[in-house]
């Protein structure tokens, strides 16, 4: 069980809002199911973004009713059925915009907490 | 989720989610044998680590939108469910609620049908009624000339036509047999002004509303297929109306209806009989349609100053006289105004009784649900999730009333048009449409919300979580108990006002029905016969013909006297003309009082027993070539002659012609009722037939056995002399005045059932209050007793704590009733709105019968065991 522990640890609580982004930036590579997104997250995020299940199929559903990803039945690798998920072109379109917003909030929040030196002081 | 996918592919969206998360768990798994988990050990801990699959699913579902509707079928179906598990609480709460719904759909169903549907016109909103007013006062039928002139000089109107707005029967011969049909005149534009279609064949043609145009009718459809077979065989037909042959010209269908159901029509001619009644004769309807985009107010400016003109041109007819235009809709309900305005009244106040009282009983349950709902918060629902659930168990418990309310309404509503008179006025179609249902579904949602929302908020307010502690015994009942309280209050408040409203119009209606009609209406037939002018053109054939009937009739087995008279008491009422006395003539014509007019043969006042006070009857004597003569009532008498001996006086009065007639007063008879039956008493002078030998004469036989035995002996002896003159619609004087109250009774009826049904409901209200009072206080009364109550000390306080209740109920009715009751006074007769004999007894009834109610909990409280009492712990 200490593996797990120290992952819990590890485990940082993804922002509000910042799931959705996630996922889109996910698709942008191609279809996945729930399993391969969540995978995915978890390995390019070096381990450190884990995602809950209970957030991410809520998520998952939410995308598809809003329109910017679609699904379809398709057989895995290991031939078994699952649900993709695909980036629609107005999901393509939302992505872009939150990568925006999140270069913003990316810099406002570095500008608070690497403030650029004063001048007059040494 | 659209609501299309939620209703068709709901299911399979479940079973997709399910294996998504299925292949999430299998996946999951798969990787962890791989990365060399045992198969049993991998499967477990995919599942751990995915969290609870039912809450996911649950949160996820969620996001398909929709959601709501979920819960509250989740809530509805449960609802039913607690229905079901409680037959008993759910058949008393919805037949109670039915019961309201019902009445009240019934109701609202006819104020639709005349008050809110559009009428069967086309544009009906552009259609106004025209009422002439005499300083003021709608008459609202109009003269004639007064017409024409409008006709000719207001240019607001796309139309502007008028009907003979009284039904009349005519007869009709050529067929089988001669038959009595419904006949009037319309103006040759009258259908194309109320733009309604003819079934077959053509309306009017303005040539033909002209004098010495050719003699044409319409027929109704119904008609056109009883005599003709089809409406297209009528067309291009003749018919002999009166004798005389017309053509058919055209078929109105048969949802047309104006006023009443007509069968013939015939053009109103301009110059020609009917038309052609000088401007003092006001018996037209005028029925306009404004031009597109003219509002009624300019039109009315408009028509004021023609008024004005006339005035200024006919000073002796049109002083004081002018037009007023109403909405067509409302100037036709008018007069059914406020007895629907009541009855939507009496059935409002059942509808909030009812409403009470399932809210006491769902408060009485809520007692009994409280460990349910207390588990359910405890399993951390939220405050506003149970209410919710109550509200929805509510509104599903209200509409299932609302259906058997539908179906009690279906029933009510071929009732209610009676209490009403006419019902309708455009057209014949009748029954529970959309917008009724509509109203019923609106009305079980809100009823449902009213009842349900005191529980709702109750169960939901209430410290759940100590209510499962506290086991069997509850101490916190007080504010329940008490808001129960209030609610009886309410329904024995408002019960008693309804009481009072039913005890006003019975009374009224008793009022009504034993007036003295100032003539006896026992053992009387009545009915009407009209010679054809073409067969009697000679007056003389005429009165022959009615004396030598009249001795016909007289000397029937089983006839004591019989009396011709031109229009019969209550059943033809109207034409009353100027009169005054010659020798103190007004002097301003238009001043002139009027009188009614009628014309009768030797022996009617005998025949029906009004008293010859002064004087002499008319007689045979009072012929073509004596004197005019005229016996007048007792209030003409003392209006025109005050105290003077009227005898030998003469008065002068407006016929129509270009010169008042002057009558000499041979003869003073007591009043006797004219029109209706609440009528006061009016002027009335009765002339000679010798002199005025009209073609239509109404007659009263005096029988000693029951009047409706001889009407075949009667339309015998009345064929056997011309076979041409149809005898229909005998019938007894007690009967027509019968049926002419029947709307006064029918609504004094209906509401005192609804008053009987809110107290009947108001004391279950009591009793309920009270029986829960006694379960809750055994404990104290076993005490009681233990001690040495007597049984008589027991019964005391729980009838002391109904009566208490009772009181202030009473005293909140009475208050509101006196507010109330004030709207009545227009439909009261001879009994004023805060009658203290009615609201006496009707105080005193509700509270026996609340007394009564309070009784059976109270026995029940007598009976308790002290041990078994003190023991229940």
């Amino acid at each position: 069980m200490k593996p797990k522990r120290e992952r819990y640890q590890n485990r940082i609580e993804l922002l509000q809002g910042t799931l959705d982004m996630l996922i889109l930036q996910t698709l942008q590579w191609g279809a996945q199911h729930g399993y391969g997104i969540s995978q995915s997250i978890r390995g390019r995020s070096g381990e450190v973004l884990q995602v809950e299940t209970g957030s991410l199929y809520p998520a998952l559903h939410r995308l598809e009713t809003q329109g910017w990803v679609s699904s379809e039945w398709k057989q895995t690798e290991s031939n078994q059925r699952a649900k993709y998920y695909r980036l629609t072109a107005a999901g393509r379109k939302q992505l872009l915009s939150e990568q925006a917003r999140w270069k913003q909030i990316v810099n406002a929040i570095a500008g608070i907490m690497n403030p650029a030196p004063e001048e007059g002081q040494p | 989720m659209s609501l299309w996918d939620w209703l068709f592919h709901r299911h399979q969206r479940e079973e997709e989610l399910d294996e998504e998360v299925q292949g999430h768990l299998r996946m999951a798994a798969q990787e962890r044998r791989e990365q060399g988990e045992a198969a049993e050990q991998a499967r477990a801990s995919a599942v751990r680590e995915f969290g609870n699959v039912t809450v996911i699913k649950e949160v996820t579902r969620e996001m398909w939108g929709l959601r709501w509707l979920e819960t509250l079928l989740q809530d509805a179906r449960y609802g039913l469910r607690q229905l079901r598990r409680n037959p008993g609480f759910t058949a008393v709460a919805a037949l109670t609620l039915a019961l309201g719904i019902g009445a009240n759909t019934a109701v609202f169903s006819i104020i639709h049908a005349t008050l809110l549907k559009p009428l069967p016109f086309r544009d009906p909103a552009r259609l106004v009624l025209a009422s002439a007013t005499f300083g003021g006062t709608p008459n609202p039928m109009a003269s004639a000339p007064d017409y024409y002139d409008y006709r000719e000089q207001a240019d607001s109107f796309e139309a502007f036509s008028a009907v003979l707005p009284f039904e009349q029967k005519t007869t009709v011969t050529g067929g089988a047999e001669p038959e009595r049909v419904s006949f009037t005149y319309v103006a040759h534009d009258l259908f194309r002004t109320l733009g309604v279609a003819p079934a077959a064949g053509r309306w009017f043609t303005p040539e033909e509303g002209l004098a010495g145009g050719p003699p044409v009718v319409m027929v109704s459809e119904r008609y056109a297929q009883r005599r003709f077979g089809a409406p297209r065989n009528a067309v291009g037909a003749s018919l002999a109306v009166d004798g005389k042959p017309y053509t058919v010209v055209g078929v109105m269908p048969a949802t047309f209806r104006f006023l009443f159901d007509a069968d013939v029509w015939a053009p109103m001619r301009r110059g020609e009989a009917v038309a052609r009644m000088p401007r003092q004769f006001h018996n037209w309807l005028i029925v306009g349609r404004l031009k597109t985009g003219v509002s009624i107010a300019s039109a009315q400016r408009q028509v004021d100053v023609i008024s004005k003109r006339l005035e200024q041109q006919y000073p002796a007819s049109n002083t004081g006289k002018a037009l007023q235009l109403d909405p067509l809709q409302a100037a036709l309900a008018g007069e059914q105004t406020p007895r629907l305005f009541l009855l939507m009244g009496a059935v409002g106040l059942v509808l909030l009784i009812a409403c009470a009282n399932v809210a006491g009983l769902l408060l009485a349950r809520g007692l009994i649900r409280r460990s349910e709902l207390a588990v359910r918060a405890a399993l951390g629902a939220s405050r506003a999730r149970i209410a919710g659930q109550l509200l929805v168990e509510s509104v599903t418990l209200a509409l299932l009333s609302g259906v058997l309310g539908v179906a009690l309404a279906f029933w009510l509503s071929r009732l209610l048009p009676l209490v009403t008179g006419l019902g309708d006025l455009g057209s014949t179609a009748k029954g529970l449409d959309w917008p009724v249902l509509l109203f019923a579904l609106a009305l079980s949602i809100l009823a449902g919300a009213l009842f349900g929302v005191a529980p709702a908020l109750r169960g939901s307010s209430r410290l759940l979580a100590q209510d499962l502690l506290s086991g069997t015994r509850t101490t916190g009942t007080m504010a329940g108990t008490s808001l129960r309280g209030a609610l009886v209050v309410g329904q024995l408040a408002v019960s008693l006002v309804l009481l009072v409203g039913a005890g006003l119009l019975m009374r009224s209606f008793a009022r009504l029905a034993a007036t003295d009609p100032g003539f006896d209406v026992q053992h009387l037939l009545t009915g009407e016969i009209q010679l054809l002018e073409a067969q009697y053109p000679d007056p003389n054939q005429r009165i022959q013909f009615f004396d030598g009937l009249r001795e016909d009739f007289a000397a029937l087995p089983g006839v004591k006297a019989a009396g011709f008279i031109s229009q019969l008491p209550i059943r033809n009422p109207a034409n009353n003309v100027p009169a005054w006395d010659a020798d103190h003539p007004p002097a301003n014509p238009a001043d002139a009082r009027t009188a009614y007019k009628r014309i009768v043969l030797p022996g009617y006042f005998d025949a029906v027993r009004i008293p010859l006070l002064f004087g002499r009857d008319l007689g045979k004597g009072d012929r073509e070539h004596t004197p005019l003569t005229m016996v007048i009532n007792e209030e003409m008498a003392r209006t025109l002659f005050a105290g003077r001996n009227p005898l030998g006086r003469r008065v002068s009065v407006d016929m129509g012609g270009p010169q008042p007639a002057t009558f000499e007063v041979v003869g003073v008879v007591g009043n006797a009722r004219l029109n209706f039956v609440g009528d006061s008493a009016p002027m009335a002078m009765y002339l000679s037939y010798y002199q005025f030998p009209q073609a239509t004469l109404r007659f009263a036989i005096r029988t000693d056995q029951e009047p409706e035995s001889i009407t075949r002996t009667v339309r015998r002896l009345v064929l056997a002399r011309n076979h041409d003159i149809p005898v229909e619609n005998l019938i007894s004087m007690e009967r027509l005045i019968g049926d002419s109250l029947v709307p006064q009774q029918v609504s004094a009826i209906m509401v005192t059932l609804f008053a009987v049904v809110a107290l009947l409901l108001a004391c279950i209200g009591l009793y309920g209050v009270l029986a829960y009072s006694v379960s809750q206080r055994t404990h104290e009364i076993g005490l009681r007793m233990a001690l040495g109550a007597e049984r008589r000390d027991v019964l005391k306080l729980i009838v002391g704590q109904g009566f208490a209740l009772t009181l202030f109920g009473v005293g909140i009715g009475i208050v509101g009733a006196v507010a109330v009751t004030r709207l009545l006074a227009g439909l009261l007769y001879g009994v004023k709105p805060t009658d203290l004999l009615t609201f006496a007894a009707v105080s005193l009834l509700l509270t026996a019968v609340a007394l009564l109610a309070s009784c059976i909990p109270a026995r029940r409280a007598t009976k308790v065991d002290p041990m078994v009492a003190l023991r229940y712990e």
